[in-house]
C-alpha cells in the first residue's frame, strides 16, 4: 500500500510475498513491529514504483484476520541466503500531530492542569502523568488512544490451565513496589487588588461628634430615605488655616498599600454657611507682676499680698478665632500586591500486599513534589484563581483540582509500582492473537499462589514460521493490593442548615472529597484556615479598611482650650485640630504569607491482580 | 492655703487668676469639668503603614486690648460737709450721724496716655445725685493732652 488504508478482506487478503517467518511484538507505550522473512525479491524495497505499506492477516480457516499494519522501516535487516528479513512499523503517517490532537482532549482536570505544568510545556506525554495511562497504538488500525495501567479497557484474555504451555510459564518480581507516596505542591503568587475609600463622611462625623457647628443638609427621597444635599461634609475648626492647607496631597503614599486619592482635597465651603468667630476675653498678668506674683509664692507672703500685685499688673484682651468651614473630600486608594504562598503536603499510602514493602523504607516511599509561580494569576492559563483579591486559592473549587492533581500524580506512581509482579506464558496462536494492549489476561495455574492471576497485558510476541510452532508469548503486569473502595465522609454543615443552600455554598466540617476515579479520598481543605493578617481584599469595603479615626483638636477641646487659659492664642497653637486615619495595610510589606494544607488522605486501594497472601 | 484634688489651688479657679498655664498633666486630670484629651505621640512619617495624620496651627488671629472706660484718679481739695441723721424708719430712736459732702473740689491730675483697661463704664453708686458745678480746666481721661484744672461737685439736695 502506498498509504494506510483500512483493512478490505477483498483487497487485502492476498499473498504478495512468500513468508517464511514472522514475529509481531508490542510493548506498553510503543508501536508495535513486524519483523518478517521473505524471499530476497532481489530489487530495492525502496525503489521507485514499490509500496512501503503493508497489511498482514492471517486466513483461520474461519476468517481472514487482520493482524498488522505497518510501514517498511528498515531493509534488509538481515541477509541469510536467499531469505531477507523486514521489519515493519505501526507507526501512523501523521502520529505526532494525531498524538498531539488526542492529548488536547486528554487536558481536563483534573486529570491534566495547566497551572502546575511549565509555561511552553508543549510535550504530549505530559497530559497522561495525571490518568496513570500509557499510549497505545493499535497495531491494526493504527487508533491512538491511551490505556490504564492497570486494568485494560478492552476486556479480560481467558487463559485456562490447559491454554497455554507449561515450560513456557513464569513469574516474577518486578520492581519495589511503593508503600506510599509523599506529595507536595507548592504555588507562590501575587494576592492583588485595588479601590477606592470614601472617608469623606467619617472625616465630616467624628467633626460633628467634636462639636463641629455646620450640619449636613439632607433632601427627603420621594420614596423615602434622605440624600445629602451637600456632596461633602463640611467641618468647622478654630486652626482651620492650618487644617486646610495641610490637607492630604493627591497621589501622597502614606505606606501600606495606600495613596491618597486625586479626589482629594479640602476649600472654603460655599458662601451659603455663615461664618462666625468665636470670642475669647481673658486677664493676663503683665511679666513683671508674674515674676513678682511668683516670688510672692516661693516666700510665702500672705495672699493679700499677692492680690496686691495681680491688680496692679493685668490687662484685659480679646481675641476672635475664626471658625472655619471647610468643604472637604477624603477619598484613599488601596492597591494589594501581597505574596502568597501556599502549599498542599500529604502522604498518600497504598493498600498493598507486603511484597518486600516497608512502611518506613525509603525505597518503598515515593516523593513528587511539583511548583508553579504565578500560574493561577496568569489570564494565558484561564486565571485560575478566579479573582485576584482572595487569600486562597487551593481551597477553591478550581483549587481542589489542582489538589486532586498532585494526588492524582501520585495515585499513577502507586498504581504503577504496585504492578510488581510479571507474569509471562505462551499461548497458542489462536488464542493469542486477540490480545492487545487494551486488555487484561486471566491466567489460571495451579503454580501461582492462589492458583490465578489477573493483569494488563503489557507486551505480547506473535512468532509464526512456516515449518515452525505457531505461538504468543504474553506479559502482563500483576498489580498486588488488597481491592476494596473507599468512600468519602459528607461531613457537617458548618454554614448554614443542609439543603438550605445550594451546594458550593455551603461549608462542610470534616468532610472528605472523592476523586473521579472513585478510588481516592482527602480530606477536604475547608477544614483548614487561612494563614495570613486576616485582611479580606474580597470584601474589602470602608469597615474592613478604617481601623481607627483620631481627632484631636476637635471644636469641643479647641473651645475648652481657650477657655480655660491665660493666653489662648498661645495654647491653641499646642492644640491645632488634626486628623489620623489608620488604614489597614494591605500592601503586606514584603512579606509572603505562608499557607500549608496538611489533608488526610484515605489509603489508595489498589487491584488485587494477584494474592501473595493466598 | 487649701489645695482642691487636681493640685490647681483654689485662687486659680477662675481664668482670669491664671498666672500661668497649669501642667498638662494637671489639666488633662480634671480642670473646670473639661476632659481634655492628650495629643497622640508623634509618629514619624513612614513608620507606620496606612497611617495618615494632618492638621497644623496654620495662621492665628491677633489679642486686641479690651475697649473700655479710661478715667483719672484726681486728688481731692476741698470738701464742705453736714452732719445727717440717719434714723432706723421703725425705730426712731436707732440712728447714726452721717457726714454728707455737700460740695467736693478735686484738682485734675495728669491726663493717663494710654486708655487703660476697665471692667466697668458704669458711674459708682451715687454719683447721680451730684451735678458738677464748677470745671476749669478740667480734660476728660484720654480726650486731651495734660493739664491743670479744678473741678467741683455739689449735692443736688442742698440748700
Amino acid at each position: 500500500m502506498a498509504a494506510p488504508i483500512a483493512f478490505d478482506p477483498l483487497v487485502h487478503a492476498v499473498e504478495d510475498e512468500a513468508i517464511t517467518e514472522l514475529q509481531i511484538t508490542q510493548a506498553e507505550g510503543d508501536f508495535a513491529g513486524l519483523t518478517m522473512t521473505v524471499i530476497n525479491p532481489g530489487t530495492g524495497l525502496l525503489a521507485p514504483g514499490r509500496v512501503q505499506w503493508c497489511w498482514l492477516s492471517w486466513d483461520s480457516g474461519e476468517g481472514i484476520v487482520p493482524l498488522f499494519c505497518g510501514r517498511l522501516v528498515a531493509v534488509p535487516e538481515s541477509i541469510d541466503g536467499e531469505a531477507v528479513r523486514l521489519l515493519f512499523a505501526a507507526r501512523p503517517p501523521d502520529y505526532d500531530e494525531v498524538k498531539r490532537n488526542y492529548a488536547e482532549t486528554l487536558k481536563t482536570l483534573p486529570y491534566y492542569d495547566p497551572i502546575w505544568i511549565a509555561a511552553g510545556e508543549d510535550d504530549p506525554d505530559v497530559v497522561l502523568n495525571g490518568y496513570g495511562a500509557q499510549w497505545h497504538i493499535a497495531r491494526d488500525t493504527l487508533a491512538l488512544t491511551h490505556s490504564d495501567e492497570l486494568e485494560g479497557e478492552d476486556g479480560t484474555l481467558t487463559i485456562g490451565e490447559a491454554d497455554h504451555t507449561y515450560d513456557s510459564f513464569s513469574a516474577s518480581y518486578s520492581q519495589p513496589p511503593l508503600s506510599r507516596v509523599d506529595l507536595e505542591g507548592t504555588l507562590a503568587w501575587r494576592q492583588t487588588g485595588h479601590g477606592v475609600i470614601d472617608v469623606t463622611w467619617d472625616v465630616y462625623n467624628i467633626c460633628v461628634v467634636h462639636k463641629s457647628i455646620y450640619r449636613m443638609q439632607v433632601d427627603v427621597r420621594a420614596g423615602g430615605g434622605m440624600i445629602p444635599k451637600l456632596k461633602s461634609g463640611v467641618i468647622s475648626s478654630l486652626t482651620g488655616d492650618g487644617l486646610k492647607n495641610d490637607w492630604p496631597k493627591p497621589n501622597t503614599d502614606f505606606g501600606g498599600g495606600w495613596t491618597v486619592n486625586a479626589a482629594t482635597g479640602a476649600f472654603e465651603a460655599p458662601k451659603g454657611f455663615k461664618r462666625y468667630n468665636y470670642r475669647v476675653k481673658y486677664r493676663q498678668l503683665g511679666q513683671d507682676a508674674l515674676d513678682e506674683l511668683t516670688q510672692a509664692q516661693e516666700t510665702g507672703l500672705p495672699q493679700w499680698t499677692r492680690t496686691n500685685y495681680f491688680f496692679g499688673g493685668y490687662s484685659d484682651y480679646y481675641v476672635d478665632f475664626p471658625i472655619s468651614a471647610i468643604e472637604q473630600f477624603t477619598l484613599f486608594d488601596w492597591a494589594a500586591d501581597r505574596g502568597r504562598v501556599e502549599v498542599v503536603r500529604c502522604s498518600l499510602p497504598a493498600d498493598i500486599q507486603a511484597l518486600l514493602a516497608e512502611p518506613e523504607n525509603e525505597e518503598n516511599v515515593g516523593k513528587i513534589s511539583i511548583s508553579a509561580e504565578d500560574t493561577i494569576t496568569d489570564p494565558s492559563l484561564g486565571l485560575a484563581v478566579g479573582d485576584t483579591r482572595r487569600a486562597s486559592y487551593l481551597n477553591t473549587d478550581r483549587g481542589n483540582m489542582s489538589v486532586q492533581y498532585l494526588l492524582l500524580l501520585g495515585r499513577a506512581e502507586l498504581r504503577r509500582r504496585a504492578r510488581a509482579i510479571e507474569v509471562q506464558c505462551r499461548v497458542p496462536w489462536a488464542t493469542g492473537i486477540a490480545a492487545t494492549l487494551r486488555m487484561n489476561a486471566h491466567i489460571v495455574d495451579r503454580r501461582l499462589p492462589s492458583g490465578e492471576a489477573i493483569g494488563k497485558i503489557t507486551g505480547y510476541s506473535f512468532a509464526a514460521s512456516g515449518s515452525g510452532p505457531h505461538y504468543v508469548d504474553l506479559t502482563i503486569g500483576c498489580a498486588i493490593g488488597h481491592g476494596g473502595t473507599v468512600t468519602a465522609a459528607a461531613g457537617t454543615p458548618g454554614y448554614v442548615e443542609l439543603g438550605y443552600v445550594d451546594a458550593g455554598y455551603q461549608q462542610m466540617s470534616g468532610a472528605e472529597v472523592m476523586l473521579p476515579t472513585a478510588d481516592l479520598v482527602y480530606q477536604s481543605l475547608d477544614d483548614f484556615g487561612i494563614d495570613d493578617d486576616g485582611v479580606n481584599l474580597l470584601a474589602f469595603d470602608r469597615d474592613e479598611a478604617l481601623q481607627s479615626i483620631t481627632i484631636t483638636g476637635g471644636m469641643d477641646d479647641q473651645i475648652a482650650v481657650v477657655n480655660a487659659t491665660s493666653d489662648p492664642i498661645d495654647a491653641l497653637s499646642h492644640y491645632p485640630t488634626r486628623l489620623c486615619f489608620q488604614m489597614t495595610p494591605v500592601a503586606g510589606e514584603g512579606q509572603d504569607f505562608e499557607t500549608v494544607y496538611l489533608p488526610a488522605v484515605q489509603p489508595l486501594p489498589i487491584p488485587q491482580q494477584i494474592n501473595l497472601e493466598a | 492655703m487649701s489645695v482642691n484634688p487636681s493640685g490647681i489651688p483654689l485662687w486659680m479657679a477662675f481664668k482670669p487668676q491664671l498666672p500661668a498655664l497649669p501642667t498638662f498633666d494637671a489639666i488633662a486630670q480634671n480642670y473646670q469639668r473639661y476632659r481634655i484629651p492628650r495629643p497622640p505621640e508623634f509618629d514619624p512619617e513612614g513608620t507606620t503603614p496606612g497611617l495618615i495624620c494632618w492638621g497644623t496651627v496654620g495662621q492665628m488671629p491677633q489679642a486686641l486690648p479690651m475697649p473700655g472706660v479710661d478715667f483719672n484718679v484726681n486728688t481731692e481739695r476741698s470738701r464742705v460737709s453736714e452732719d445727717v441723721r440717719i434714723e432706723n424708719p421703725d425705730d426712731p430712736s436707732q440712728y447714726v450721724i452721717a457726714d454728707r459732702a455737700l460740695e467736693i473740689t478735686f484738682d485734675s491730675a495728669g491726663n493717663a496716655a494710654p486708655p487703660g483697661p476697665n471692667t466697668s463704664s458704669q458711674p459708682a453708686p451715687g454719683m447721680s445725685d451730684y451735678t458738677v458745678a464748677e470745671s476749669e480746666g478740667f480734660i476728660p481721661a484720654g480726650s486731651g493732652t495734660r493739664n491743670n484744672g479744678t473741678q467741683t461737685f455739689r449735692y443736688a439736695g442742698a440748700a
